[in-house]
């Protein structure tokens, strides 16, 4: 649950840090706008379902700024700590305290497993949690396979792994439940991948050739 | 249905360029080498399936060499002359006849759009067909979706209109048994994509802002 309501400042700079977001992530294919937007949405139903006291603050603009370290760059490896940067020099920027801009940029940074960083905090935890859920369902496999590097086989068996990887981390029983429901509609689509990866592999296992193999003369 | 069966010699060089292909489409990512080996058995089946003569030699080798203009590039806007020129080299360096040459050739350069040639024997047609099909079954879906570029949303959209276009254009009515199956199943999963996606834009919209009544977070919507 969240420990209060945003002020009226907070929701205000939330909604300029919004229009921010939404223009930087417009040329990001597989981390657009609208995965963000998803990623603070299933953070907002976290918090609200779970026991634990959530600054709405920290929270929401951690997950806004996430994957800022993304933009402009051609991998991800290190896009906690680049992201971090960003975040830092923003709300620095803002009448944000130092204190609190602490607490976001811990949340961008611990969000993902390439900072070798966990989360530690209930919002470093709903974050990552937030993350994976939309990894998690039909988006975010979408979003796996037009990033997709490699064959077509390689590229639906780590969609499988994922899928199991990103579950298995989870850190709340809330989670675990609207992941359940999502990884069931991805299965049900992963299934038939696959069955017409194997009908493909029938297929080319041998040319139906029209010869007759006949005595050498 | 084909006009004869395969020679000996005809089946030997066949095996041959199916491991030289096999080599040079090791590294494609969307268009691999089970790409061009599902073109050749669709191939196969249209020409079974068809009243017309079917040169057997020249539609394997054709739907073999379809995609080899693709190798080591980055577009595939002139896929299909680049691919015939090197068809050519290769039959050519093999001892092919001149005539038999020219008609693989045709169909490696007229079996995509990109060449704005269309086919025009049945060999040209089939292999431009069996191209077709493999985009409209899930296979296809996963190979058009695979390191494009764009909005997730502009991506799937594309996509379904661009199948629906293929299977219109399909020549033989074989094809079109073929593709309805493939088709469908194709339709079924962007569907639960689509699905998947208007619910997406739809629950963004209402995101539960923690906020005391009178204040507002509007959110700005994708677009």
């Amino acid at each position: 649950m969240f420990e209060r309501n945003l002020t009226r400042r907070e929701a205000e700079l939330i909604q300029d840090a919004m229009a921010f977001i939404k223009e930087k992530h417009r040329e990001s294919e597989q981390h657009d706008y609208s995965h963000i937007l998803a990623v603070v949405n299933y953070a907002i139903q976290i918090a609200q379902a779970i026991p634990e006291e959530i600054d709405p603050f920290v929270l929401i603009c951690g997950a806004l700024f996430h994957d800022i370290g993304w933009i402009g760059t051609v991998t991800g490896f290190m896009h906690g700590l680049r992201g971090a940067t960003v975040t830092d020099e923003y709300f620095a920027a803002t009448w944000v305290s130092e204190e609190v801009r602490r607490r976001i940029k811990r949340v961008v940074i611990r969000h993902t497993i390439t900072s070798h960083l966990p989360p530690e905090t209930v919002e470093e935890k709903i974050v990552w949690d937030a993350d994976g859920l939309e990894g998690l369902g039909l988006m975010g496999m979408l979003r796996g396979i037009i990033g997709g590097r490699g064959s077509i086989e390689d590229i639906v068996t780590a969609r499988i792994r994922y899928g199991n990887k990103h579950f298995d981390r989870l850190y709340f029983e809330e989670s675990r439940s609207i992941g359940n429901k999502l990884q069931k509609e991805t299965s049900m689509v992963i299934q038939r991948f696959e069955q017409a990866l194997e009908t493909r592999k029938e297929q080319i296992a041998e040319l139906e050739l029209p010869y007759v193999e006949r005595e050498p003369i | 249905m084909f006009e004869r069966n395969l020679t000996r010699k005809e089946f030997e060089i066949i095996q041959q360029i199916e491991s030289f292909i096999r080599d040079k489409h090791r590294h494609e990512a969307g268009h691999d080498y089970s790409h061009v080996l599902a073109v050749a058995d669709y191939a196969i089946q249209i020409a079974q399936a068809i009243p017309e003569e079917v040169d057997p030699f020249v539609v394997t080798c054709g739907a073999l060499f379809h995609d080899i203009g693709r190798v080591g590039t980055h577009t595939g806007v002139l896929h299909g002359l680049r691919g015939a020129t090197i068809a050519r080299e290769y039959l050519e360096a093999i001892g092919v006849s001149p005539d038999i040459r020219d008609k693989i050739t045709r169909i490696v350069a007229r079996h995509t759009p990109t060449t704005r040639q269309p086919p025009e024997t049945v060999e040209e047609k089939i292999v431009y067909d069996a191209d077709g099909l493999d985009r409209l079954g899930l296979m296809g879906l996963l190979r058009g979706l695979m390191g494009k570029r764009g909005s997730t949303q502009d991506i799937l959209q594309d996509r379904m209109r661009k199948r629906l276009s293929d299977y219109k254009k399909l020549h033989f009515e074989a094809s079109r048994r073929i593709g309805e199956e493939l088709h469908d199943e194709t339709l079924r999963v962007t569907q639960r994509f689509g699905a998947a996606l208007d619910e997406r834009n739809g629950e963004v919209t209402r995101i539960d802002w923690p906020v005391r009544e009178g204040v507002v977070v509007e959110t700005p919507l994708p677009t």
